[in-house]
């Protein structure tokens, strides 16, 4: 066996109750089979977690994953991955962060931070190489994720600690709350936030003096050559990059896939408001994260309007839709205001978009009055509205208090027929590409493995785009290179996903940032280079890596008790048929949806429940774990 | 500062870098810090042990290892905050453009770095400040 690189080899454990920290190797076999990330957190938290723990209990555990490529300056390692139980679905949740959280662990010292337990009293913890203190958090409780992470580098005196905290939001338990790092930069989805705030820990401090190494310099430096040239060569390409996020709404709008007022239409008619034409004209510059040449963040600082001044990194094409479009607001200084504010706070902004969308749903069909909503007139098109209501929500006031737990239960309690457009897959409020139009989407929100999420997988770039993904004529051979894909048909979709989990979506385990659409060979060779772990020169093993990620994660959420139901249907809402527009009379259909669920269950050699079978676990290599069959049996 | 720390040291660690980037998130701004060549440097005058010098042929600044002892007056007379302290090792870092061939401008995807010739050094703010001055002749006419 040759060298080994990338990794720091070492996993920091603390417990927050006991105020105690240690140091424990990492199971480097693990580290081969999973790399990082998303698999080896997976993996790890398989083993570490009681099944079925309530999330927002001392026995959830938070693990800060990175992988071999953090602390590098291969283009794209500037990412991070937080991994727990989630206290909004009730299953799997992995959430990713940009700016310099996951390099500075690797500075400290260590791949993986896993937090267990609950501080007696509000805590940060300060990580300073081999140094762990658990500090009194009492004078930042309540403070928001800017003033936290300000005042900690104050008190520690110095600028360069990097910090992930979480604000209000998290302290009172919004089931989607986020922690914030730089920021900027949210670890968004699934509540992480309200995670940390359940075991009272308001923020981690990190600082690392360290380096990190590689197993093959040489071929490592050729190929971050490599991608840095290509993403310099190749920028018109990068849709999601250079310029920001928000280049995705000239694509999404005009095919009728752009979320509009809860998901009942697909087109927003002042989408101009929102583009990247727009925004640009309060830019400030372009920023990056650590290390990353993309730079894709876009500084603004609203030029005019009622909401001047305000600045932030953004808005995101999820949340120019979210808290957009799909509010019917068309006012990008109240959207600025609203991101800021959740930045601040510390919410998803998805989430907190979908969740207002249906409040605002309730609020126009009588659901809600005005005596409800403490006088907001929450309906749709009003951006002065949603920046109110974002308050209320992260310091579950009012209306607030229902809102603050998310579309599934809120609408639970709420009846009155508000479930059927409360827009969420698993308790996950659904991004911004219209299932009903894309079926890709819709069977990619039904089995991404923390629910309603676009990461995982992301077939609407084949649907409408004619993106195939990287790896899809590997997969399945070079007569389906440019085959016809109709959104509206639940033809090639399991494929589709099936192609993207084995391909593309293994970098989830590196971490390279899935902005970085690079062909395959660039990264599979930078993940030798990196780690030394020379059996994935064979492509087969790269095909596997990905399958173990996906297996992995479906044998977690099984024991968490999900089952082929969860998965089965949408929200009402998506088979409703959208009524204007360039997708008018779309809509999904139960039997296509059976039939790609079937399609995806088939490819995945799982079996009709969706359950992975002993011999397709062999075959990804994985031996050492079953399907946890005591759930299965009721 | 990660391509510079692998150049110099093999290692990917920023605090070994010869350049720095301050970061201010909030006002969207970063400023990098490295060594601009004084003609008359500070540091070279400084030195009580003669242990920095002038490349003659690439103009770097270059610390002999062997004759300094780390007590960082350089550091202080920096005007530019150029001069770093390793802090694995204790001895001072100082950027000696690798040979004159920087790797940190290679890297900068925006350019904000720049390797020029001296007759070329102020060509950026030469126009900035004639632009100005012919905005308001534009105006006057």
């Amino acid at each position: 066996m040759g060298k080994i690189g990338g990794y720091k080899q070492r996993i920091l454990r603390i417990n927050l109750a006991t105020k105690k920290f240690s140091f424990e190797p990492l199971n480097m076999e693990w580290a081969r089979k999973y790399v990082g990330g998303k698999g080896l957190g997976a993996r790890i938290l398989y083993d570490e977690l009681k099944p079925k723990a309530d999330p927002l209990s001392p026995d959830n555990k938070i693990i800060v994953m990175t992988g071999p490529f953090q602390g590098t300056f291969f283009p794209g390692s500037s990412r991070c991955a937080m991994v727990t139980k989630s206290p909004l679905t009730g299953i799997w949740l992995d959430t990713y962060a940009g700016g310099d959280f996951g390099a500075e662990l690797k500075y400290a010292g260590y791949d993986i931070a896993i937090i267990e337990g609950k501080a007696d009293e509000p805590t940060y913890l300060w990580i300073d190489d081999e140094n762990v203190e658990f500090r009194s958090a009492k004078k930042l409780w309540g403070t928001g994720c800017w003033d936290t992470e300000d005042a900690i580098k104050e008190e520690l005196g110095d600028d360069e600690v990097r910090v992930a905290c979480i604000g209000p939001a998290g302290e009172n338990l919004v089931k989607f709350a986020c922690i914030s790092t730089k920021y900027y930069r949210q670890f968004g989805r699934g509540g992480a936030g309200a995670v940390l705030g359940s075991k009272n820990l308001k923020a981690i401090a990190l600082r690392g003096s360290g380096s990190v190494e590689v197993a093959d310099p040489e071929k490592f430096e050729e190929a971050a050559d490599e991608a840095l040239r290509y993403i310099m060569e190749k920028n018109e390409e990068y849709i999601f990059g250079i310029g920001g996020t928000g280049t995705l709404i000239d694509y999404t709008n005009p095919t009728g896939s752009f979320p509009t007022r809860n998901f009942s239409s697909g087109y927003f008619e002042e989408a101009e408001k929102l583009s990247l034409r727009s925004q640009h004209k309060h830019r400030l510059r372009e920023r990056a994260c650590f290390g990353c040449p993309v730079a894709c963040g876009q500084f603004i600082k609203m030029r005019e309007g009622k909401y001047a001044g305000t600045a932030i990194e953004g808005p995101e094409y999820e949340t120019s839709c979210l808290l957009g479009s799909n509010l019917g607001v068309s006012d990008i200084g109240a959207i600025a205001k609203a991101n800021e504010l959740c930045d601040n706070l510390g919410l998803d902004t998805i989430s907190t978009g979908g969740t207002i969308a249906w409040a605002m749903e309730c609020y126009e069909k009588g659901i809600f009055t005005s005596a409800d909503t403490g006088g907001i007139d929450l309906r749709f098109g009003n951006g002065d509205a949603v920046v109110q209501i974002v308050e209320r929500i992260a310091k579950r006031e009012g209306i607030g208090n229902i809102l603050a737990e998310g579309t599934r239960i809120a609408s639970k309690k709420v009846g009155k027929g508000s479930e059927d457009f409360a827009v969420n897959v698993k308790g996950l409020e659904l991004p911004a590409y219209h299932p009903g139009v894309s079926y890709g989407m819709a069977l990619a929100y039904a089995v991404n493995p923390r629910g309603g999420c676009h990461l995982s997988s992301w077939p609407i770039g084949t649907d409408l785009l004619n993106i195939y993904p990287l790896g899809w004529v590997d997969t399945f051979g070079e007569d389906r290179r440019y085959v016809k894909v109709d959104p509206q048909k639940s033809d090639y979709k399991a494929e589709l996903v099936y192609s993207d989990h084995v391909t593309f979506r293994s970098r989830f385990c590196f971490i390279i940032c899935d902005f970085h659409v690079l062909p395959l060979e660039i990264h599979q060779k930078a993940m030798i280079a990196c780690t030394g772990f020379d059996e994935y020169l064979d492509k087969n093993e790269f095909t596997k890596l990905g399958l173990r990620m996906i297996n992995v994660l479906r044998l977690f959420n099984l024991r968490e008790g999900l089952r082929k139901e969860d998965e089965l249907k949408l929200p009402k809402r998506i088979y409703e048929p959208i009524p204007y527009g360039p997708s008018k009379g779309f809509a999904l259909k139960q039997e296509e949806m059976d039939k790609m669920l079937a399609d995806y269950y088939k490819l995945m050699k799982w079996d009709e429940n969706g359950i992975p079978t002993k011999e397709t676990l062999t075959a990804v290599g994985i031996t050492d774990l079953e399907p946890s069959t005591t759930n299965l049996a009721g | 500062m990660l391509i510079c720390s692998w150049k110099k040291e093999n290692k990917i660690s920023p605090t070994k870098a010869r350049i720095k980037v301050i970061d201010k998130p909030k006002e969207g701004m970063s400023v990098p810090l490295l060594c601009m060549q004084c003609s008359e440097p500070a540091c070279v005058t400084i030195c009580p042990f003669n242990a920095i010098s002038k490349n003659s042929e690439t103009g770097a600044m270059i610390i002999d290892q062997t004759r300094c002892v780390g007590c960082k007056l350089c550091m202080i007379a920096c005007p530019y905050g150029a001069i770093r302290i390793d802090p694995e090792k204790g001895s001072m870092l100082l950027c000696d453009l690798c040979d004159g061939d920087p790797a940190c401008v290679k890297i900068c995807r925006v350019k904000a770095l720049e390797w020029v010739p001296k007759n070329k050094a102020d060509a950026i703010l030469k126009a900035s400040v004639a632009g100005k001055i012919m905005e308001t002749m534009r105006g006057a006419t």
